[in-house]
């Protein structure tokens, strides 16, 4: 039996670093000339509102749908949408399941390890919407670091991050979804949650009696870049490029779905 | 009969057997459960007011049913929208991920006891790799290592895009539509690889079932071992285990929801941009249960149905 | 001097370090009918199992009908399906009717067409009268019904020699008479015979040929009369007090 393990995990361990190799071989030549050659573009993104949703039609909407279209366009390639669960969206670009990340990457030093990010296509921010009932009385921002406090978030944002750095005493929850780290706070079992914005301010518009704002301002400014492969620099070149071109059509579009209203009837939400 | 002695009455009769006495019904409730249950409601009831307040929800299901069927802007009809497909694709992982699995499993099953030492090894190194990792990251391992071994190697997109219109319009009823081939099928492995191991032990406890007497008498008539293995052995194997394999088939179909953690479109993923794009967390989550709910169970009152043809009666 | 149908040479047999089968002599004739008998743990079942492989031998010759009879042998499957074997589970298919248990084999093995294969499954199955329960599984019927259709099976592949390991051993008392008036007639009809039984009556109206075991060697062989009478061994004797 003894021999049999040993065996075993001898076998296992050569599998699994002979399955490693083909990721230092991803590194090749210029991915925009790839995606060209191929016809197609890849995009991995997760649904966010108002980033990347589905309309009442099960199409898909929103910031980093139109982004990705235009720059299939201007690529003059197909689009091809890769709605990956947002925990694995690193590891699946890793894996080479798409070309690029659009879709509202934060950049952050610790992605910056495992990503290489263009420059900024947008920026944002993170608000907090906090419980009336639980949390009207604390001073805002010392009053939330302490232990009796809870904070919620979306498992995976960068806004999580930022509660362990600004409030280290707090308590921090983390959640699959946005929603059910709102929905805490909002029947009263949690005092805040932490997410980007415009939620936090739809939010507390949308449910006035239970959720306010401790402060109008962004907690921390965020920039988004898209999320490429590390090694390939022609490739980060060629989107660079892109985004510096397009800066005036990127800012309008933000605009639209993040500071408006506009698009509402699309989607039945907020 | 003899009392107290003497004889008595007829020599050779026997008692005449009579009507048994009517047996406790099971069926029957009486006034101590009637007020078990009055507790139970009013309880029940008085929690639910309580946590009224407590919950402020608002339910608001308009929303969500659209995402089931939709009424197509284009053609104005009415159309499966991204939930009905996110079932479709639960039931093809389901469909084919049972009959994958017991290939697999009969296989492993055989290789468990055979003679030969590598069958063996190879067959419960594989058994005990896969029951002791937890689902999600054998998921994560398989799909994110592994996979990326033989995925290229298949280019299963390339070779479908070269098949004719018509086998690919028949192909999609079977495997969902063709553009998330490579996804479908993917999902597809990682759940038959997941699902065989346990399908490998149930054959393996099959196989022990069966008496050996079975296989001597076959082999002394003069029959081959492939005869042997699929006329007598396997068949009364299978029946002996149906139950534990109906019960892992059902298994099957739950733990399809997992491949939803890499991003292949079944139900359960698709339950979650709905969710994320509506903010309509219960109703959704409320609606995916009773969908997998219904699978289980229908499939379920089929294999019961199976049982009771061809089970252990014989 | 014919050629005997089965000549067993100085078979020897080991299960792991126990020898259970000690320098075997055994000389068998078509037509022949011997019994072998002896207490239990004494190598009988073993040696009709080493007849047709069901259990291998490690030294020493078995020859069937002018073959030797050995696991490597190719053709250990024409061996097979022409010596037939009665076990004392009876063995019987469960998973299929009395008459798909007749009719299987004579399909996969003999190829005959199935509408052959009933009708020669019917036949032995009226010859062991039991033709009304054809359509019947093997555990709706009794353990003496079970056996006759083990023989009948048995005997639908036309073997040359029925082979009878305890037959009646796992019988109810009351059903021991039928299966043993079944195997008188198939005596009686001229089939080569060699049967492990403790039914001694049985034994002393149909052996040609009394054969007795003690701790895996051949102690004694000699016609029924001289067997039960006379019975030289000692070992023979002590077997004999007991059982009788």
């Amino acid at each position: 039996m003894n021999f049999n393990r040993r065996l075993f995990a001898l076998g296992l361990a050569f599998f699994c670093s002979f399955s490693l190799v083909p990721f230092a071989q991803a590194q090749q030549d210029n991915l925009i000339d790839t995606i060209k050659k191929r016809g197609k573009l890849q995009v991995g993104f997760a649904s966010f509102v108002p980033w990347a949703m589905r309309d009442k039609q099960g199409n898909w909407v929103g910031f980093e749908i139109d982004v990705s279209n235009k720059v299939a366009q201007d690529l003059g390639v197909r689009l091809e949408l890769i709605p990956t669960a947002w925990d694995a969206i690193i590891p699946s670009l890793i894996a080479g399941k798409f070309d690029v990340i659009i879709g509202g990457l934060t950049i952050t030093p610790q992605r910056q390890e495992q990503v290489d990010f263009t420059t900024p296509y947008s920026t944002s921010g993170q608000g907090v919407a906090a419980s009336k009932q639980l949390a009207a009385n604390l001073k805002w921002p010392e009053g939330y670091n302490s232990p009796n406090v809870t904070f919620t978030c979306r498992r995976g944002v960068a806004g999580c991050k930022t509660v362990e750095e600004k409030w280290p005493k707090a308590t921090l929850r983390q959640f699959d979804d946005d929603a059910i780290a709102f929905q805490e706070v909002i029947n009263g079992n949690a005092h805040a949650v932490i997410s980007s914005e415009p939620k936090p301010s739809f939010f507390a518009i949308r449910h006035s009696d239970k959720l306010f704002k401790p402060t109008n301002e962004n907690i921390v400014n965020t920039f988004e870049g898209f999320g490429l492969r590390k090694g390939n620099p022609a490739g980060l070149a060629g989107f660079n490029d892109w985004i510096n071109k397009n800066q005036a059509w990127l800012k309008q579009r933000h605009q639209y779905w993040f500071r408006t209203q506009d698009w509402a009837g699309l989607v039945p939400s907020i | 009969m003899y009392i107290e002695g003497r004889r008595v009455g007829v020599e050779n009769a026997l008692i005449p057997a009579r009507a048994a006495p009517p047996p406790a019904s099971r069926l029957a409730w009486n006034r101590l459960d009637l007020l078990w249950v009055v507790v139970g409601v009013a309880l029940l009831g008085a929690g639910m007011l309580k946590s009224q307040g407590a919950f402020s929800y608002r339910w608001d299901w308009s929303s969500v049913w659209p995402y089931f069927v939709k009424t197509d802007s284009l053609t104005g009809q009415w159309a499966p929208n991204l939930l009905l497909q996110g079932l479709m694709t639960t039931l093809r992982l389901a469909l084919w991920g049972m009959l994958m699995a017991t290939l697999v499993g009969l296989i492993m099953g055989w290789m468990r006891n055979h003679a030969r030492l590598l069958f063996r090894m190879v067959a419960s190194g594989y058994v005990m790799t896969v029951r002791n990792i937890p689902p999600v990251v054998f998921v994560f391992i398989f799909v994110y290592f592994i996979s990326n071994q033989f995925m290229p190697l298949l280019a299963l997109d390339q070779r479908v895009n070269a098949l004719p219109v018509e086998v690919q319009s028949f192909l999609s009823v079977l495997f969902g539509p063709m553009e998330l081939i490579n996804n479908f099928f993917l999902g597809l492995v990682c759940l038959s690889v997941f699902s065989g191991a346990y399908v490998t032990e149930i054959v393996r406890a099959g196989l022990n079932s069966v008496p050996r007497g079975q296989a001597e008498a076959a082999r002394s008539l003069g029959m081959t071992n492939l005869d042997i293995m699929i006329r007598v052995v396997w068949p009364q194997a299978l029946r002996n285990v149906l139950p534990s394999l109906t019960g892992q088939f059902i298994q099957l179909i739950k733990d399809s929801s997992l491949v939803s953690l890499v991003s292949i479109q079944e139900l359960s993923f698709m339950a979650q941009d709905v969710q994320v794009s509506t903010q309509r967390v219960f109703e959704v989550f409320v609606l995916t249960a009773v969908i997998y709910f219904f699978i289980c169970f229908s499939l379920s009152q089929v294999f019961a149905h199976l049982e009771r043809r061809h089970g252990r009666e014989h | 001097m014919t050629t005997p149908l089965i000549d067993v040479q100085n078979l020897n047999k080991w299960f792991g370090q126990q020898h259970v089968l000690r320098d075997i002599h055994l000389k068998i004739n078509a037509g022949q009918k011997v019994v072998i008998c002896g207490p239990s743990g004494s190598g009988k079942s073993t040696l009709i199992r080493c007849l047709n492989q069901l259990e291998h031998h490690q030294e020493g010759l078995i020859y069937f009908d002018g073959r030797l009879v050995d696991k490597n042998q190719p053709y250990l499957q024409e061996i097979r399906r022409d010596m037939g074997m009665v076990f004392q589970q009876f063995n019987l298919f469960g998973h299929m009717t009395v008459l798909q248990n007749c009719v299987l084999p004579q399909m996969r093995v003999l190829g005959l067409s199935e509408k052959l294969a009933r009708e020669r499954a019917m036949q032995l199955l009226e010859r062991v009268r039991i033709p009304e329960q054809a359509n019947k599984y093997p555990a709706q019927l009794s353990g003496g019904q079970q056996q006759r259709v083990a023989i009948a099976r048995s005997l639908c592949m036309q073997p040359k020699v029925m082979l009878f390991d305890e037959p009646t051993s796992a019988l109810d008392p009351e059903m021991i008479k039928e299966v043993l008036d079944v195997m008188t007639e198939l005596a009686q009809s001229g089939m080569t015979m060699l049967c492990v039984t403790h039914e001694m009556a049985f034994a002393r109206r149909i052996a040609a040929t009394m054969v007795s075991m003690d701790q895996g060697c051949l102690v004694e062989q000699a016609n029924p009369e001289d067997f039960f009478e006379r019975p030289q061994s000692s070992r023979t004797q002590t077997f004999l007090a007991q059982i009788l």
